[in-house]
This record gives structure tokens, sequence and C-alpha cells, in this order.
């Protein structure tokens, strides 16, 4: 394993073109190592997917976006949209929630895996074999029948291995995967997370993991970025950050989870609801929904530092949280 | 990581977005439709106030005057006269109230018996809904103008036979666009709630379902309205729709079939107005159809 | 033991008819006691969804299912009154509360329904009085379910079923849809509704973790039977069957540094 960066964001900031613009993203940066996983977590209406459309150059036409995003020393952003094109397949690939939504209906399987390979000029019976031996990769078993099936034919398990298939066809450095397990049921669940794992341990591929679920990412995650109404609340190494959150935020997400293995209370859940990047409020977003907010954190938007060697957090009281 | 300055500039990135031109043209393409059909309306209610007319008076002088000619009145005729020397200005602003009136009964009586019978069947099922789902199946495989002129020729022309002769098939769309939309709304979660909570099936239909079919409901008059004045124009030049002291296009358009190669103004005049009427009304339904379907409830 | 409140014998369920039937629920037999949660856990397709539908009316059954002390069967024609007394709460926030609608007319819509447990006085006070009872400010109701969040929107279906006094409070997937920050608030405000007013609870999930928060009891079910019931903690510390033992597995927690499973009092 290496240290080499494959992805860089750097004050990111997406925007909506309106008259009152409205910042999704507000400045956000992280780093994804190959063959490591980056974990982006954030609740509903805190932008983790918008990052990811930014990075694959899929933003609706409605946003722009500011900053850098750099693959591999290179600057992507703002690049023309040809050589965009180019970068997505074999530099970076995307898996989403619905494996349904992400295969063409009309197509069989093998067809849509075997797409970069035909074009990257496999014909014939290379072809097929290319395409067999990627679904058998991804642990689709008997990927000869699979490969002649339609989607609507196959398990949601399978679906997303096969979308993991398409996604791998190419060879790429980087792989995001906005939320690809929420949609399954749990036994499928750690099965592909398993896979996605797996992956990487074979070929290096650097995993930007985009979710909602706290419990997934902790066993997934190398590093984690918590994103909160459009701003990184805090960073770092995953365990550290989840046994100890250097942030408020992170705490009180660490503790909202449900455990299995041990009979728990819900103790004194954040209030109020997540707050949104059009309407967020001044100073330190979470402010109004922190137990420890005090007059600064209404003032003054706290900017992440690093508090301790390779934590950041945007925290006024970060260091607080050092003694706890 | 290298300090590669070009290639490292921050830099924005905008997406397309579509030209000012482009979305210009959309704009009037929307204003369009509901202008004219505002200016039939307009005509249909206040015309004949501007222009006198008398549809029974027959001035035989003036008889088949080209459009632009002066009557022996001193007036010009505009768009010309028919055989018994009647202006056709007149007539166009006639057949338009003929029209609208006819069209907005019988789009009324269609709106009320096809939403009610349709809310009806999706909502309750069962044999209801086998029952109406066979007739409605009857009534598609019978053309509708047939059906309207079975029934209009048994009985003496008038405004009432007219509409329910047009009724009888038009109220079928209606129908069915009602009980597919309640079947899926049937399924909502807030009307599952409030079959649980116990709300009665009358209730149920009328704040839980029905509102909601409204927004298709609306879009579907304006198609099936300009099908219906159709319909009648179609009728009237059979000789079996409205009665001969009520001007209908139908009528005119059949009146000017044995002058068309010496008089072909008769005839086309009013066609004209009933062909710019239909596709309007066709324009403005299918407007709406995707309005509602980008802005509707999901 | 005293005696169960809802009880379930060779519950039978199946969509559709003649050859092209399907058995969704099969023989699923249980019971809640006064004041119990029963959580139903289970994968998509193993018909604990179906549970839920078939006790407050939504679904035709064969088998028995009968309620409180008179043992009544709640079959799809029920009574108003046992339909006032057993609520359902669903999965998705916003599409349970009808979108044209105020929050204040549909509570309202309860009491116009069931006259007879109508609070005197003024009625908009009475509902503000119960929305600060889920935690809401007495300003949604004028709102519609669009303007509030889905938290909101959820505290709302629950004062729902709280204006009706009800005596079973079936619960579909209700905390899923939600972030967890929320999730946990309105698991903590279920909990409370518990306690203070003892209703009992039906509680449909697929989140192993929320059961073990909520429930009582568990049963866990698998192409629509119930392959194991008992007390959660039970269930939980020693599964009997093979199915529950492979749902507990996957089941995955947060862990934090040398792999030690975090709650709320392990955090450092």
């Amino acid at each position: 394993m290496t240290d080499k960066l494959a992805l860089s964001v750097r004050d990111l900031v997406v925007s909506t073109d309106a008259d009152a613009p409205v910042r999704i993203l507000d400045g956000v940066s992280l780093d994804v190592r190959s063959g490591r996983t980056t974990a982006l977590i954030g609740e509903s209406g805190s932008g983790k997917s918008i990052l990811g459309s930014a990075v694959m150059g899929l933003l609706p036409d409605t946003m722009s976006a500011q900053g850098e995003i750099v693959f591999d020393d290179r600057q992507v952003l703002g690049i023309p949209e040809r050589q965009r094109r180019a970068l997505r397949g074999r530099w970076v690939a995307m898996i989403f929630q619905d494996p349904l939504a992400a295969l063409n209906p009309s197509q069989r399987i093998g067809r849509q895996v075997g797409e970069l390979l035909r074009r990257g000029g496999l014909r014939g019976k290379a072809l097929e074999e290319g395409v067999v031996r990627l679904l058998a990769r991804v642990g689709v078993p008997r990927p000869e029948e699979r490969a002649h099936a339609f989607p609507h034919q196959l398990s949601g398990g399978l679906r997303q291995r096969a979308v993991i298939a398409m996604a791998l066809s190419g060879g790429p450095r980087l792989l995001i995967a906005d939320e690809p397990t929420t949609a399954l049921d749990v036994t499928v669940q750690k099965r592909i997370l398993d896979l996605l794992a797996e992956m990487q341990r074979d070929d290096g591929i650097a995993i930007l993991f985009i979710s909602h679920d706290l419990r997934v990412v902790s066993h997934i995650a190398d590093d984690l970025v918590v994103l909160y109404a459009g701003r990184v609340a805090e960073s770092g190494p995953a365990r550290s950050v989840l046994s100890k959150p250097l942030h408020p935020y992170t705490r009180a997400l660490a503790r909202s989870v449900p455990s299995v293995s041990a009979a728990s209370a819900v103790s004194d859940p954040i209030p109020g609801t997540a707050a949104s990047p059009a309407a967020r409020p001044s100073g330190c977003a979470f402010h109004p929904r922190c137990p420890l907010a005090r007059e600064i954190c209404r003032r003054e938007t706290p900017q992440p530092r690093e508090v301790v060697p390779g934590r950041v957090s945007a925290c006024h009281f970060a260091e607080e949280f050092l003694d706890d | 990581m290298t300090d590669d300055v070009i290639l490292r500039a921050p830099a924005v990135v905008r997406g397309r977005s579509r030209g000012r031109a482009a979305r210009a043209a959309a704009s009037i393409m929307r204003i369009v439709p509901i202008a004219i059909i505002a200016i039939y309306v307009l005509a249909a209610v206040f015309g004949p106030m501007i222009v006198p007319f008398d549809p029974v008076a027959t001035q035989i002088v003036d008889r088949l005057l080209p459009p632009g000619a002066t009557t022996s009145t001193g007036s010009v005729a505009v768009l010309g006269t028919d055989s018994t020397g009647r202006d056709m200005v007149g007539q166009l602003i006639y057949g338009a109230r003929t029209s609208m009136l006819i069209g907005t009964l019988t789009v009324a009586v269609c709106t009320v018996v096809g939403v009610v019978v349709g809310l009806l069947a999706g909502y309750l099922g069962g044999i209801a809904d086998t029952l109406l789902s066979r007739i409605i199946d009857i009534l598609i495989a019978f053309p509708n103008i047939v059906l309207a002129i079975v029934v209009a020729g048994l009985f003496e022309r008038g405004v009432a036979v007219v509409v329910v002769a047009l009724s009888l098939a038009g109220w079928v769309s209606f129908a069915r666009l009602t009980r597919g939309a309640t079947l899926s709304l049937r399924e909502r979660e807030w009307v599952s709630a409030a079959r649980v909570l116990g709300v009665p099936a009358p209730r149920i239909m009328l704040r839980h379902v029905l509102p909601f079919v409204f927004a298709p409901v609306v879009a579907l008059v304006a198609l099936e309205f300009g099908l219906i004045v159709l319909g009648e124009a179609g009728l009237s030049f059979l000789g079996i729709g409205l009665p001969h002291d009520i001007v209908s296009w139908g009528q005119t358009i059949a009146a000017g079939k044995a002058y068309l190669s010496t008089a072909w103004w008769i005839s086309v005049f009013p066609g004209i107005a009933l062909a710019l009427l239909v596709v309007m009304t066709g324009l403005l339904g299918d407007q709406l159809n995707s309005r509602f379907q980008r802005g509707g409830v999901r | 033991m005293t005696e169960p409140l809802l009880e379930a014998n060779d519950l039978d369920v199946s969509y559709g008819r003649g050859r092209r039937a399907r058995r969704v629920v099969s023989k699923a037999s249980f019971a809640i006691a006064p004041a119990e949660t029963l959580a139903l856990v289970g994968e998509s397709g193993s018909g604990k969804t179906t549970v839920a539908r078939a006790v407050v009316g939504l679904v035709r059954y064969d088998g028995e299912l009968v309620f409180g002390d008179d043992r009544v069967p709640l079959t799809p024609r029920r009574s108003r009154e046992l339909r006032r007394q057993i609520p359902i709460v669903f999965q998705d926030p916003r599409s349970s509360l009808n979108p044209r609608m105020s929050i204040g007319g549909i509570i309202g819509e309860v009491w116009s329904t069931h006259p007879e447990i109508a609070p005197g006085g003024d009625r908009r006070t009475a509902i503000a009085e119960l929305l600060g009872r889920v935690g809401l400010d007495e300003d949604v109701l004028d709102r519609r379910a669009a303007q509030l969040s889905g938290g909101q929107c959820q505290r709302v279906s629950i004062a729902r079923a709280l204006a009706q006094r009800p005596r079973l409070l079936v619960c579909d997937e209700a905390v899923s849809a939600l972030d967890v920050s929320v999730q946990a608030q309105i698991l903590q405000l279920l909990i409370e509704l518990k306690t203070d007013l003892g209703i009992s609870m039906l509680f449909i999930t697929h989140d192993l973790g929320v059961v073990r928060q909520i429930a009582d009891s568990v049963a866990v079910m698998q192409h629509g039977e119930i392959v194991e019931i008992g007390a959660t903690e039970q269930v939980f510390t020693s599964p009997a069957h093979a199915y529950t033992r492979e749902l507990l597995d996957a089941a995955l927690d947060l862990v934090a540094d040398h792999g030690t499973t975090t709650t709320g009092d392990e955090q450092e």
C-alpha cells in the first residue's frame, strides 16, 4: 500500500446559479489515498452526494464549482468536457445506491459490463471472456449464464455486483461509492462491503465511500470526513475519530447510532434537525443544536484546523475534547 | 504533490445552460394557445354586441359576395357573404358562440360524470370496477362520432340532444383517467392512514383522492373541448345537429359545400376557425399535461 | 402472565387469487401484552410489513387475529371503535400526510371521525397541546407536510396516532427513512410515550440495533414465517435459529479503536 494521493479536493465550493446563490459545499477539503478508503459521512442535506458529482464532473447545469479537484497531480476542475469524459471510467468510476437505476433495463448484463472493454478494442471471444472474468471477480456465481441475463432477472445484491464489475472494467484508480449498500438487506450489505475491501486489497484502488451510516463506515473506512451543512466538521483516521471525536457533532452522531451487541437506551439525542446549506446558521452551522455552544459560536465561523497531528476539527473548542 | 502552477490553478466551472433565445421562444410558445383561445372566447361573449347579425334574415341582393365587397346597405363584407346574403363575419362570431356553448356544456357533463364514475370504480374496486371497465371497453371499441350520429339522429334537433349525444362517449376518457389516478392514489400512505383511522369512504374520496385527480383532469378538459367542438360541427354538417335558427360552423361549412368552386369563402373561413380552435386546445392540453407531470404530486 | 392485548394464531396472508396466489405470511403466531413492544424483524420480502397491514385492517388474512379481553377478531371490516384503538405510523414521513391539508386539519380529522374522543373546548388549543407532546411548536399547525422536515412529519404522524387514544400502535419501519440523529429523537419519543401512556407497540423494522433499543420481545421473520420469537435480550444473546444468527452476524455495529464497540456509555 502506498500513500500516494489518488484524489485531493481543496476548498471546493459548489454553489447554485440562482439570483441568491446557495453554497451547497462551502470550502470542503479531503484526500483519498491509493489503496485506502476515505468515507464522507453526513446526514441528508449535508451535500455529500454533490461532492461525488463534482468529482465525477457530473454536476447539474444549475450549479457551478470552484476550488481544486486534483487527480494524481492533475487539476481536473475546469478542463474541457471531452478530456473529463476520458477520465471517467478509466480514472474514476462511480457506483450508486440504486443499482437498477445504473443499469439499462433493455440490455443484457454482459453487454453493459463489456462496454468499456469493447471501446478498448476487445471483440468476439476475447470480449466475452473479459466480461465473464469481470463478473467472476465480483463474485457473480455462474457468470457465463448471468452475462446473458437482463437486470430485472437478478437480485439486488447481484445487480450491485454487476454495477461494481462495470465500474472496475476500465481499471479505475478511484472508485466513488455513493451509499452503495443502503438499499440492500443486511446480509447482502455485508457481502458487498467484503467485496469492495477485497477489490481494494487486490488492485490498490482508492475508494471515496459516501454514506449516512456511521456503522457501515466504521467497518470500511481508513479515513473519515464528517460533513455538516456543506462544511467539514471533522476529519482524520476513522478509528481515532470514532473513539475520540473532536467535534460535538461527530460525538452526538456516534452516540445516536443504535447498537446491536449491547442493550442501550437512547441517551440525549441531538435536538433539532440537520441545518441545510440554504439556511445555514451564522457562525458555526452546528451551534443551534450544540450543547456546548457559546457566544463565539454564533458569531465566528470556525475554520477547520489540525488540533493534533492528523486530526482536523472545525470546533472553536476542539481542544476541550482532548482531556474529556 | 508537485506544485504545477499551470495545471493546478483554481478554476471556475459553469454548467451549460440553455440559450436565452431558446428560452424566450419557449415562453412565447406557451402564450400562443392561451391567447388565441382567449380571442375565441372574447368573440363569442362580446362579438354579438359589436356585430349585429340576424341568422334568419336573408338579403338576396347581397348573396355570394366575395370578401371585401360592398353590400347593398353600403357596409363592407370583409369575409364575403353566403348564399342567402348573410355576412360571414357574423356567421363566424355566432358560430364561435355556439361552439363555446356546446363545448362548455358537454365538457362539464363529461367531466362530472366521468370523474364521479372513475372515482367510485377506482376506489371501491370489485364489481363496480369490473362493470365500469367492461362498459369502457365497449364504448372505446365504438367510434365516438358513430354513437353520436345514432343518438342525434333518433331525436328532434336541439341543443340538449347534441350535448347528450356527444357526452355519451365523451365521459369515457375522463372516467378512465380518474380511475387510473385513483387506483394509484389509493395505495398512497395518506389514504391508507385515513382508511386505518376509519374515515368514511365518501370523505376519503373527496378529501384524500379527488384533489389530486384535478390537475390531469384539467389538462384533459382542454384536449376534449376541441374534440367536442369538432364533433358538434360534424353533426351539424350532417344536418342532424343543431336546429337551423342556431348558427353553427358545421352548418355553414355544409351550406358552402355546393359553392366550393364559385364561392370558396363560405366553407373555408369557418373551416379555418374550427381547425385553429381544435389545434390550439390540443396544444394547451399538452402543455397542461406536461406541466402537471413535472410539478405534480409524485 | 397477563392476558395478551393482541394475539395472532396461524396467520396466513396471500396476495392474488387462484393459481397466481402467492403466500407472503404463513402460519405466523405471536402475542403482544398490554404495554409490551414486540418487534418484527426480517429482510425485504420476509412478510413483516404484511403482518402490520393485516393488524390494521388493510389486507385480508386467514387464521386468527384477536384483540382485547373480548378477543374481537380484527377483520378488515372492523368497527370504528377498533380502528381508533389501532393506528399505524408508516415509513415515508411525508407521504403519510395529505399534501393538500394543513397539519391542524390532519390531526383534526381524527376527532371529526371519532367525535366521542374529541376534547372539549378549543380545538386549536387541543391540537397545539398534542403537537407539544411530540415536541413540535404550535406554529406547525397551519403548515403543510412539504414545509416540514422528515423528522417533524414523523412527529405529526405520531401525534395523529396519539389523538386516537390508541391501545396498540403499529410502527411500520417508522424510523428507517430518518437521519440517525433524528431517528434517535423519534425512538426516544416512542419510548417515552410507551412508558408514560402504557401503549403496546408492534414495531416493524429491519434494523437490529433499533430492535434492541425499543423492543421487549422480538420475532424474526424469514420467507413469511416466524423462525424465532422470544425476549429481546435472550434472542440477541443466545439466538436459537440459524437465520437469527446470520442476521446478527451481518448486522454492523459501530467500531472504534481496537475493534471495541462504542455505546453511549463507553465513550471516552
